[in-house]
Parts: C-alpha cells; structure tokens; sequence
C-alpha cells in the first residue's frame, strides 16, 4: 500500500522525536505488562505451593504471617511452638496425620528446614502433587539432608555432597554449624515451589547442632558430632506443624481448641481461608500498580498526541503536495492515523523484547527474596488485550491532528501560504 | 478551431454563503495544446481560479468542462481522481517531499493513479528520462532534495507534473522564486517539454514580463466581475 | 399466548404443540430448590434455654468477671453442650438454597472446589466458630468452582443437603452438599 510506504518515509524524516515517543510508550508497556505478569505468576506461585493441608499452626502472630513464613519461607516466625504442645495437639482424636517442621536456619542463601518423613508423605502442592525423588531417598541418619532441585543444581551438589549449615538466615562465617557437617542423601525432583530452594533435615538434626549453642552462639561446652547423635535428640521446640483432620466439617471447633490451648498462646489457620484474605489485601495493592501503570500509558500517548500535534505545520506542504497528486482529504486523516499505528507498535514490540529481558535479569532474584518463580510465558489473553486497548487508545487519539490536518487541507486547497 | 479542453461557463464562487462572489467568470476557454498565460496579481482571484479548475472547489453556479467532462458534477473522490489522471500541477515553491528520492518524488502521480501509470510504462525508467530530459543528471539521483538547488527542484517539480502524460500542465507561479536566467532555461524546457507529450500549459503568475513567451495572454482581473477593477491599474 | 404462538406457526409445528404441556423426564425430576435458613438446619426439638436452665444456679454462683480456670472450664463445658446441637434430620435429601459465606479448603489453580459454608463472614478467623449444625460442607459440581479472588461476599449455595452419617467424637455428624451450585447472592 503506497500510503503506508509514504507514511513510513514521512516518519522516518521525523525519527528524532518519534523515537523518543516510542521510548514512552515501550516504558509504559514494560510497566503495565511487568505488574501483570508479576501479580498473575506471584499468585500462581502462591496457589501451588501448598494443597490438601488443612490446618497450619505456630506461635501466635498473625494468619497471614504465619502462613508466608511456614509455607513460602518469607518473613520469620515470631516464636516457636513447645514440642509438648504439638504432640498433644497431634494426638487429638479429630487429627488424622501432622507434620512438624523447624525454621531458622540455613545454607548459603537457601532455607533449612527439619521436619521427620512424614513430611514426604504428607506435603502436597500443585494440587494434587507429591513430592518425588530425582535421586537417593529421605533421610534416616541424624545427619542426613534432602535437597530441592534448585538447591542442587545451583551449587552443584550431588549424592553424598558435604554441606555445612548456618545458624540464622545470614550467613556469616562465626555461626556456621561446621563441627557437624550433613550429607546428602537425596535430591528431589522440580517443584517450582519453595522446597526447591530447600535443605531438608530431620529434626534431630536441628537438635544436634544447636545442643552446644546458647542464646545464639556457640558455648565453650563443645560437644562432638559423633556424640551428639548418641544423645537423643527429642526436640524441645518447632517452628510450627502441618495438620489433616479426620473430618472437614470439625476443622472450626479444632482451630478453636487449637487457639486457645491452655499452655501456649498458638495460632491455628486454615490455608485456604488466609490465602483468601491475602488475596485480598494484595487485591488493593494491585488495584494502586494498575492504576499508575495506566496512568504512564497515558503519558506515553500524551506524548505521541504531542508529536503529531508539533508536527502538523511543517507538513502542511506536504499534504497540499499529496493532494495535488491524487491523494484524497481522507488520506490525509489515514497517514496520520498509520504514523501513530506504526509508533505504537514499535513501541509495543521494543517494550516486549525489553520485558523479557528484564524477566530474564529478574528470575533469580524475585526467586531468592520473594520466593517468586517466575517462567518466561508467551503474553496472555488479558495482556493481548492490554495492548490492543492501547492500540485503539493510539488510534483514536491520532485522529485528532490527522482531522485537524485535513480540514486544513480542503481550505488550503493547493495553494497553502507559508 | 482546436477543441476547448477546459471551458468555464457562468462560472460564479464564493467562500461562503454570506460572503461576497469572489470569482465570476463568464467564459474562459482553454485550447488543446496551447501555452496559456493567466495573467493575476494576488487578489485577483487566482488561487480561487485554480482550485476551481483542479477540482479542490466547486462554484455554487455555473459549469466547468475539463476535457469534456463537467467537474461542478463530480464527487470529491472522483474529483480527486480526475485530477491526478489528467492534471500535472507545479507549485511556487515546495514542491517535493523531503523523505522520498528524486525519482519516487517523480512517480507520485503514478502511484495514485493508473490511469497515468499505465501511460508511462515502467514508472521508474520514465522517471529517470524525464529527469534527464530536464537537465538533471543520473548522478545527481541519489541526492536527497534538500540537495537541490532552487531551479533543480522546480524541474524535477516539471517532471513529476509531466509523468505519464497528463493532458494539462497547470502551473502557479513556478518562475517566481528562480532568478531571470533560470526562468528563461526553464520556461524553454517546460514548453518543449510539454508540446512533446502534446499536453496543454495552463500557467499562472503576476509576472507580466514573461507574458510575451505565450501563445496567448489573458488578464484575470478583466474576465473575473467579481473583483473591483479599481484595485488593479 | 399459546393461541399466538399456535396461530404464527406452521401446520407441522401444531402436532408439538399438544407436547409442550407434558414434560420431559428431567424436568418431572428437577424440583425447584426450597430456599432455607440457617435456623432451619437446628433440630427442632433444640432448645438452647433448657441447657442454660439446667446449669442456672450455678451460673449465678460464678461473678461475670470471673476469669478463674473453674469458671473458664465451667464456661466452656456449658458452650460445648450449647454447641453440640443437634442437626434437623427432615431436611435429609432435599434440594434447598442456602444463603452463606466462604471458607476455602480445597483450591485447583485459584479457583475453590471445597469450602465450607458459615452463616457469617470471619467465621475462620476470631469469632467463635459456628457449630457443627450451622457449617455445612460443600463440594462444587463440576466447573462450578470460584475464583478465590471472587470468594468474598454473600453467595447462594444450591444443591441436595445430605446429613453424613458418620459421627464425629465433638457430637452428630455434619451437613454437606455435593455438585453444588453457586450463585452470588443480591440483596
């Protein structure tokens, strides 16, 4: 089409300030496309991690606290759970199966967590998904460890690895547990779930390197590896523990029992009800982020608008010139209409390549921080709309000097005086 | 006799509808290949007359023919189309887009119209001819127009207007912003040019001294009624 | 109407027309749901003042600021018996419409698949929980589930109400619906 071969030159003439508009709007696609896709696999993450548990319990602090600390390995545990409390709770009649499990330490960068095999049993995410075994198998040994999949793939690590663990989220060289070094006897297949990025232990374990710690460091009362497995071990206290019940329709008057047990202040939530309520204070949060997205799109177009606008004098010997070879008045509405067309779509296609990119540089991070596991996917239904709305927003806009342009033009006639 | 290829009847226009007639022409007759000098200072009604011959106004009375076809009966996109399949226009100044090569400037007319396009063959070819025709040498193709000098753009403004044989070349003013050398080289190109393909010139301008260079001369100010002869001494 | 419809149609459609006045086998089936009410799922020979007469003097022994661990025992022991309602077993089997709020327990990709059903919003969080005969447990009919993001608010449940038979050790056994339908509920 020779209008579009005109219109792309006539632009081409004018790259300078176009470049610059298509810049804005690539920014604008890159934030409102970035918030999306964000949101959308952060709650995509969040939804899979755990399923077919149906009550979660801590120390008391909030629900939703103790659900992205216990689950998502976000944030920390206020206070832990007395391992008295937890066995009398998991010895109720209305409980069918429970897991344990103890937070606090960990290995450069990834979280440990003890727990006891039931956890294998037990644990479901993605639905209806347990968890499986690329190689080896659970632990048995005090100091056997199991590893997810990212655990081992990013440092490395196979069967019968020796890893060092770390007392307390930050890894420092003065709190390493280096006197009782774990070996991996196990390394769990993808779960694109938090146990990925997991060092499982037992729960003896915990208890083994802490049993010559106090307050936080290391005692003079050194005790040997070798002898800390032959003491025992019974854990005093746990982060918090997974429960099933025997019958859902008890669930409230168990959470009830649960959060006011006589010895301890606990906190008993259902998942699926604090999920809920997370949803919806991120649903405000996300509402805001649209907002100011939409907002910077509008910038984007103010700015196209604004160089079409700038633009309309010098080229009305341009239009007297295309009238004078055959154009119609209407053309002239059409060439304006297809510069904004072919900004915007620049635009679109330099903001996408940028939004991977920035994905690509992002993964890892939003993965170590937020627990966020972000696949690189094709743009959805709603993003295609997204951006389709924005095209017709563009449109509509250029219409506005492309009609001012051809008014001007049945006045001027062939003869514009400059 | 040779045929009229435009005639104006009664032709009578004005901007709008409470305003004064700003043309009113009773008869104007152009012949088959002749050189027509219009002869108009501004005021006089020129740009109007101009408009009104290519099909960009209509008059609210009267009859125009262009090669036996009525204009004052066409729609605005059959206008449009009439005039680049028989019209080739010059302008004063300006006339070539900036971001388009010499020779695409040329072929303009050839991508709205097919009429002319199938006239002129291979478009690119006879663009370049045409080009070289009018003293604009193959080297200089390649040069954007910013490049040219007044007189260059001008003739490649010829070429264009020329391209794919159009029975009328209409030009306003196109000597006005070259010096007296240039004007006489240019006029003597665009007439050989002209009567080569057999077209028909119809030239504007307030310059009285190129006048005699025409087969005939005709005085605005003394066909259009509608202007105040006062004004013009 | 039917005298307009009869007279703007063919002469092939009159022979359906004597049809459209008997039903098909679904639709003799298909009762319209009977719209309840939460009161309609206690027993109907409940009678929360009897308990509360029984235990009376005793209540009146106890000061109301009394925070002692026997006056707390004693509390709950009274609300243990309070909330050990009885549920209404005529309701058994029947199609009914029931207005209530969401608890998620079961979600496949956002979307809730198994909930339970309370009479009041923040049942799951610290108000004292419904008992068992004001919860019902709900199972959606297939492609029937809501988005967790949609789950706040009222909403209508539809569906056949079944007593379970199974009983629980804190008192009767539970209502639950199963390929229920869900609509939301405006006022």
């Amino acid at each position: 089409m020779k209008l579009l071969k005109i219109a792309l030159k006539s632009a081409c003439n004018r790259k300078v300030s176009l470049s610059l508009t298509m810049f804005s709007i690539a920014i604008s696609i890159v934030l409102l496309l970035g918030v999306d896709t964000i949101r959308k696999q952060a709650k995509n993450n969040f939804i899979n991690t755990i399923s077919q548990t149906d009550l979660i319990v801590g120390a008391r602090t909030s629900p939703i606290n103790l659900l992205l600390y216990s689950i998502f390995h976000i944030g920390n545990a206020t206070n832990n759970v007395s391992y008295a409390s937890y066995k009398q709770i998991a010895a109720l009649k209305q409980v069918k199966w429970s897991v344990p499990i103890s937070l606090g330490d960990s290995h450069r960068g990834f979280r440990v967590m003890g727990t006891n095999s039931d956890y294998f049993r037990y644990y479901r995410h993605s639905n209806t998904q347990s968890l499986h075994f690329q190689q080896g198998v659970e632990f048995s040994d005090v100091y056997d460890a199991v590893v997810g999949f990212d655990v081992a793939q990013s440092l490395n690590y196979q069967l019968n690895t020796q890893i060092v663990l770390n007392h307390g989220i930050v890894a420092t060289k003065y709190s390493e547990h280096d006197d009782k070094p774990f070996r991996i006897v196990g390394i769990l297949k993808k779960t694109n779930t938090p146990v990925d990025r997991t060092v499982l232990v037992s729960l003896q374990g915990i208890e083994a390197i802490h049993v010559d710690w106090q307050s936080g460091k290391r005692s003079a009362l050194k005790i040997s590896a070798k002898k800390a497995r032959q003491m025992g071990l019974e854990p005093k206290s746990i982060t918090a523990f997974m429960l099933g019940v025997e019958s859902k329709i008890t669930l409230f008057s168990l959470q009830r029992k649960i959060n006011n047990h006589p010895n301890e202040p606990l906190q008993a939530i259902m998942p699926g009800s604090t999920l809920a309520s997370l949803w919806q204070t991120m649903g405000q949060f996300e509402k805001v982020l649209m907002a100011v997205s939409v907002l910077v799109l509008f910038t984007g177009l103010m700015g196209l608008l604004t160089a079409l606008l700038t633009t309309l004098n010098e080229r009305r010997r341009e239009m007297a010139v295309l009238r004078a070879v055959g154009a119609h008045a209407y053309h002239i509405i059409v060439l304006f209409v297809l510069e904004a067309i072919l900004v915007v779509m620049g635009g679109f296609l330099f903001g996408i390549a940028m939004l991977y990119a920035m994905q690509a540089i992002m993964q890892p991070i939003l993965a170590d921080s937020y627990g966020i596991f972000l696949s690189l996917k094709m743009l959805d239904g709603e993003q295609i709309i997204i951006l389709l709305v924005a095209l017709l927003l563009a449109i509509i806009l250029s219409l506005i000097p492309g009609l001012i342009a051809y008014k001007r033009s049945l006045q001027d006639g062939l003869m514009v005086k400059i | 006799m040779t045929a009229a290829v435009i005639q104006f009847s009664n032709v009578r226009f004005r901007y709008s509808e409470q305003g004064q007639d700003v043309l009113d022409i009773t008869d104007l007759q152009v012949h088959q290949g002749e050189h027509l000098f219009i002869q108009g200072a501004s005021g006089s009604g020129k740009t109007t007359l101009l408009n009104i011959m290519t099909g960009i106004n209509q008059p609210y009375a009267g009859k125009i023919q262009v090669l036996g076809k009525a204009l004052q009966n066409l729609s605005a996109i059959e206008s449009d189309r009439f005039r680049v399949d028989n019209l080739g226009i010059i302008f004063q100044q300006f006339n070539l887009l900036p971001y388009l090569s010499l020779l695409e400037n040329v072929q303009l007319p050839c991508w709205f119209s097919a009429k002319r396009r199938a006239q002129a063959g291979n478009s690119k070819q006879a663009a370049a001819e045409l080009l070289q025709q009018l003293h604009i040498p193959k080297s200089m193709f390649d040069k954007p127009v910013n490049a040219l000098s007044m007189g260059q753009q001008q003739r490649v403004a010829v070429a264009r207007a020329l391209i794919g044989k159009p029975e009328i070349i209409i030009a306003d003013e196109p000597t006005s912003a070259l010096d007296s050398d240039n004007r006489k080289r240019f006029l003597d190109l665009l007439f050989s040019q002209t009567d080569k393909q057999n077209s028909t010139l119809v030239f504007v301008s307030h310059d009285s001294q190129i006048a005699p260079y025409f087969s005939r001369t005709i005085d605005l100010s003394e066909i259009n009624s509608a202007i105040d002869t006062e004004y013009n001494a | 109407m039917m005298v307009l419809v009869s007279g703007c149609s063919d002469t092939d459609d009159n022979k359906d027309n004597l049809n459209e006045n008997s039903l098909t086998k679904e639709e003799v089936e298909f009762e319209a749901p009977t719209e309840i009410k939460w009161d309609d799922l206690v027993a109907e020979d409940y009678q929360p003042e009897k308990i509360i007469a029984k235990y009376q003097k005793q209540i009146d022994k106890y000061d109301a600021e009394d925070y002692s661990p026997e006056a707390e025992a004693f509390y709950n022991k009274i609300n243990a018996e309070l909330n050990n309602a009885p549920v209404n077993e005529t309701i058994h089997n029947q199609q009914i419409k029931l207005p209530g709020f969401i608890a998620p327990l079961t979600q496949d990709n956002g979307v809730i698949t198994e909930f339970l059903l309370v009479p009041y919003f923040g049942a799951c969080i610290h108000v004292p929980p419904p008992p068992i005969n004001q919860t019902v447990l709900i199972k959606v009919a297939k492609n029937n589930g809501i988005k967790i993001d949609d789950s706040f608010g009222a909403f209508w449940i539809s569906g056949q109400i079944r007593i379970d038979n199974k009983k629980t050790d804190i008192g009767e056994a539970g209502y639950r619906i199963e390929n229920a339908v869900i609509e939301v509920y405006d006022e």
